[in-house]
């Protein structure tokens, strides 16, 4: 780890860097008035035990045998139980100083530091899970004050259960400078969290609109994978008691399995596996859940009962990640082809989120990669670059689940409209054609025997029958068509339609026209007509008004019609039901017109309908 | 009395009206059916070939109707006199066929009696024959005072507007202390703008002010 290399870049990114420094023969940093910031790694060697020694003194440093190790961090194979290193510090200022040994990673189980002095250890500290001396803060460190112009030995002395490595970075750092890289790792642990709860307010507010279970999954996830996260960045250690830290141990591996698959099983329905690859979403099923068993059943069970098998175990347990990182890539792939658009975003998370499991996993494993920057680690970004973007992803994808509802939902309204269209069309013209052949045919044929009769027999009686009969005729036709618009205008009908409602009704009713155009067109005018036929209907029934005032105006590039009572009024309930309305409104829209209506309890009722013409 | 028989062309859709017609008018003297069409495209040539005297007219005919026909006819000044036969009865119905230069209005339930005295009426009389129990048309109302009262006529929504548009109010205003729409408005006020004959605001207000609409 470099950090002061990095410290003068701003604009972070995720550079892969394999630190592979050759371990140095001199072990002493020097210590002056600049900031230090060194990996220890750089300049001492490890020295490995497969037993367990205690207590460890400068006598038993012969049981330890050096190992060739070209790694940036400390790395302890599965059955190393027992390591130290060795290193010197020389304050070359007058100052006593005060130097940061922090640890990065929050697991350890016990690392004693020794310091000598005269050809004796004094024990400087203790830390690690079992065997807690002091409160902890997020990482492990241990502060060692070298006393002006000092030169000091220690010794770095790690105990470990066999079974699981150990990485770690260890770092070399002066308070300020210390300082410095934890203010900017809050930071970006802050935003981490922010961001991690900005997705899953979203997603909720999500799941809550669009009640998919995918969104649920997803919160789900975004839970795990901050669980795992926060332990992993050693949030255990400061939240757990400390006789149980140990337990901060199981969440972390508990956690990572968790969020591995519900991250595994999220993909598959994100991926649409089910569709695109059904069989390797069956054996990916099949895989994780073997998958979590065993790794469960190996760290809580496996590694104190056959702790010479657990090297294949986990040998066998990567195979398995190693699949399902295979199956991810290639279901993001197959996905990718079929969706380019949103595929483009799920690939891009997809292949960050593996990257950075994969990098994690041979670090902690294997020793082999390894990926940090300002002391915190790859999986750490690689998970923040992926829940930016699928949670872009998933609001690209819910926009467009909304857009498709909303075209079907607006198309449904158009189908419901054109059936409404249809149903009045066709009465209009099944009335026309029932009307018309009552009143021109059939009365007609009447008509004609009537006056045949007539001039052959003088019987007065007959003919009134006859004359009955004609009468019938004409009130059932007219009753069922205005025929007359065509005869004598809107007005003409509208005017005929009055006469008859005089007849019946106590209603003072009046009519005018100002500048309406005579030659209207026959289907507006026998629309307009059926219209003011509803609303006088309405009127009568419901409106309980003594008077109506009907207009109609021509206007440059319109006409109005107004209708006007002084009736109750209708409760805004009443408004939106009814045939009546309804069937006004669905001649009004087939006019491409508009139709007004307001009506106040009490205050009576205006209509307005106003019908855009082609005649200027 | 007359030597020449009347010449009558009948124009009707229906077969058995025209077939029941001829039969009847076959009865009377001095009349003569000398062509029957059931539309107005073939009507003309039939006018040019036969010079009727009287054209029995049906109102409900394909494509032109019976008054377009007669307007039609007049436009081209054709002296034929024409009688309206249809099986409306109604007031407007009428007073258009009077108004447009009909000659006589009678029902298809006419008796004959009724067929013969109209066809007498028209070949004889200027005056418009009314048929049987067909409804006489009222005369036109002149126009005068009582037709500008009229124009200026207005509805209860429409003195509301206007009461606010002379206070200098504008659309948006007026529809928001009314509770409806600014198109609602917005439509009220252009038809009463066409209804007095005026344009603009200030001359709204002018013409309130002198017929004390208010």
């Amino acid at each position: 780890m470099r950090i002061n290399y990095y410290n003068s870049c701003f604009f972070w990114c995720l550079i892969l860097q394999v630190f592979l420094s050759k371990a140095s023969a001199n072990d002493t940093l020097v210590i002056s008035t600049a900031a230090i910031n060194q990996n220890l790694k750089d300049f001492t060697s490890i020295y490995i035990s497969e037993k367990e020694i205690s207590p460890f003194s400068l006598k038993t440093l012969d049981q330890f045998y050096p190992i060739k190790d070209e790694r940036s961090f400390f790395y302890l194979d599965f059955d190393v139980a027992c390591a130290y290193s060795k290193f010197s510090l020389k304050n070359s200022s007058n100052l006593q100083k005060g130097i940061v040994l922090s640890f990065s990673y929050p697991f350890l189980e016990e690392v004693k530091i020794y310091k000598a002095v005269k050809g004796n250890l004094t024990h400087e500290g203790t830390i690690g899970i079992h065997t807690l001396k002091q409160p902890v803060e997020r990482t492990w460190k241990v502060i060692l004050d070298v006393l002006p112009n000092e030169e000091a030995t220690y010794f770095l002395v790690f105990n470990k259960s066999r079974g699981k490595p150990l990485a770690t970075d260890i770092t070399l750092q002066s308070k300020d400078a210390y300082y410095r890289t934890a203010a900017f790792q809050n930071i970006f642990i802050g935003s981490y969290v922010g961001l991690i709860l900005l997705s899953l307010l979203f997603t909720v507010f999500i799941f809550g609109l669009v009640k998919r279970p995918l969104f649920l999954w997803y919160g789900f996830y975004l839970i795990a994978l901050a669980i795992f996260m926060g332990s992993y960045l050693g949030y255990t250690n400061i939240f757990l008691h400390p006789q149980k830290l140990d337990f901060g141990r199981a969440i972390y591996v508990v956690s990572i399995e968790l969020s591995t698959v519900i991250f595994v099983l999220f993909a598959q329905q994100v991926l649409m596996a089910k569709k695109y690859l059904p069989k390797l979403k069956k054996s990916v099923e099949l895989v994780i859940i073997f998958q979590f068993v065993f790794r469960i059943f190996l760290h809580f069970i496996a590694n104190s009962m056959y702790s010479e098998q657990v090297e294949l175990f986990m040998k066998l347990w990567y195979l398995t990640i190693l699949f399902l990182v295979i199956a991810v890539i290639i279901e993001t792939f197959v996905y990718l082809k079929h969706n380019r658009k949103v595929g483009a975003y799920f690939a891009i998370s997809y292949l960050f989120m593996t990257l950075g499991s994969v990098v994690l996993l041979l670090h902690h494993s294997f020793g082999l990669l390894h990926l940090s920057f300002y002391g915190l680690p790859a999986i750490f970004y690689a998970s923040a670059i992926e829940i930016v973007f699928l949670t872009t992803t998933l609001t690209i994808v819910v926009g467009q689940i909304y857009r498709e509802r909303n075209t079907l939902a607006n198309k449904l309204v158009l189908q419901q409209q054109k059936f409404l269209n249809a149903f009045v069309q066709g009465q209009e013209e099944e009335r026309k054609r029932v009307g018309g052949e009552l009143h021109d045919n059939i009365g007609s044929k009447i008509a004609n025997l009537k006056r045949l009769f007539s001039s052959k027999y003088a019987d007065e009686k007959m003919q009134k029958e006859f004359d009955d009969i004609c009468e019938d005729v004409r009130t059932v036709a007219h009753s069922i068509t205005p025929a007359e618009i065509s005869l004598v205008g809107l007005s003409g009908a509208i005017d005929e339609l009055l006469e008859t409602i005089k007849k019946t009704e106590q209603l003072e009713v009046n009519f005018n026209t100002f500048q309406f155009p005579e030659s209207l067109n026959e289907d507006i005018a026998t629309h307009l007509f059926r219209i003011v036929q509803e609303l006088l209907q309405n009127v009568i029934k419901h409106a309980n008004a003594s008077m109506v005032n009907i207009q109609l105006f021509g206007h440059k590039n319109s006409v109005t019609l107004s209708f006007e009572d002084d009736g109750q009024g209708a409760s805004e309930k009443k408004k939106s039901e009814g045939m009546g309305l309804k069937s006004i409104q669905s001649r009004v829209t087939q006019m491409n017109g508009q139709f007004l209506f307001d009506s106040t309890q009490g205050k009576g009722t205006s209509v307005l309908v106003i019908i855009p013409t082609k005649y200027t | 009395m007359i030597s020449q028989p009347q010449k009558i062309v009948i124009c009707e859709d229906h077969q058995i009206v025209i077939d029941g017609l001829r039969s009847i008018i076959l009865n009377f003297s001095g009349f003569e059916v000398v062509d029957s069409v059931n539309s107005f495209s073939s009507l003309i040539p039939s006018l040019k070939k036969h010079h009727p005297d009287i054209l029995l007219l049906d109102l409900n005919l394909p494509r032109k109707n019976g008054i377009e026909i007669l307007q039609e006819l007049r436009a081209m000044s054709n002296p034929v006199k024409v009688l309206i036969l249809t099986m409306y009865n109604k007031k407007t119905i009428v007073s258009k066929t009077v108004s447009e230069g009909a000659n006589g209005f009678l029902l298809k339930n006419c008796s004959f009696e009724d067929l013969h005295n109209a066809l007498q009426h028209v070949s004889e009389n200027d005056l418009f024959y009314y048929g049987e129990g067909v409804i006489k048309s009222k005369k036109e109302h002149a126009l005068g005072d009582d037709e500008f009262y009229k124009r200026i006529q207005l509805t209860p929504r429409e003195k509301e507007i206007i009461k606010y548009l002379c206070e200098g109010q504008k659309v948006p205003d007026i529809a928001l202390s009314m509770h409806i729409s600014p198109l609602t408005v917005e439509t009220h006020k252009k038809n009463i703008y066409r209804k007095l004959g005026v344009d603009t605001s200030v001359k709204l207000v002018r013409f309130v002010h002198e017929n004390q609409l208010l």
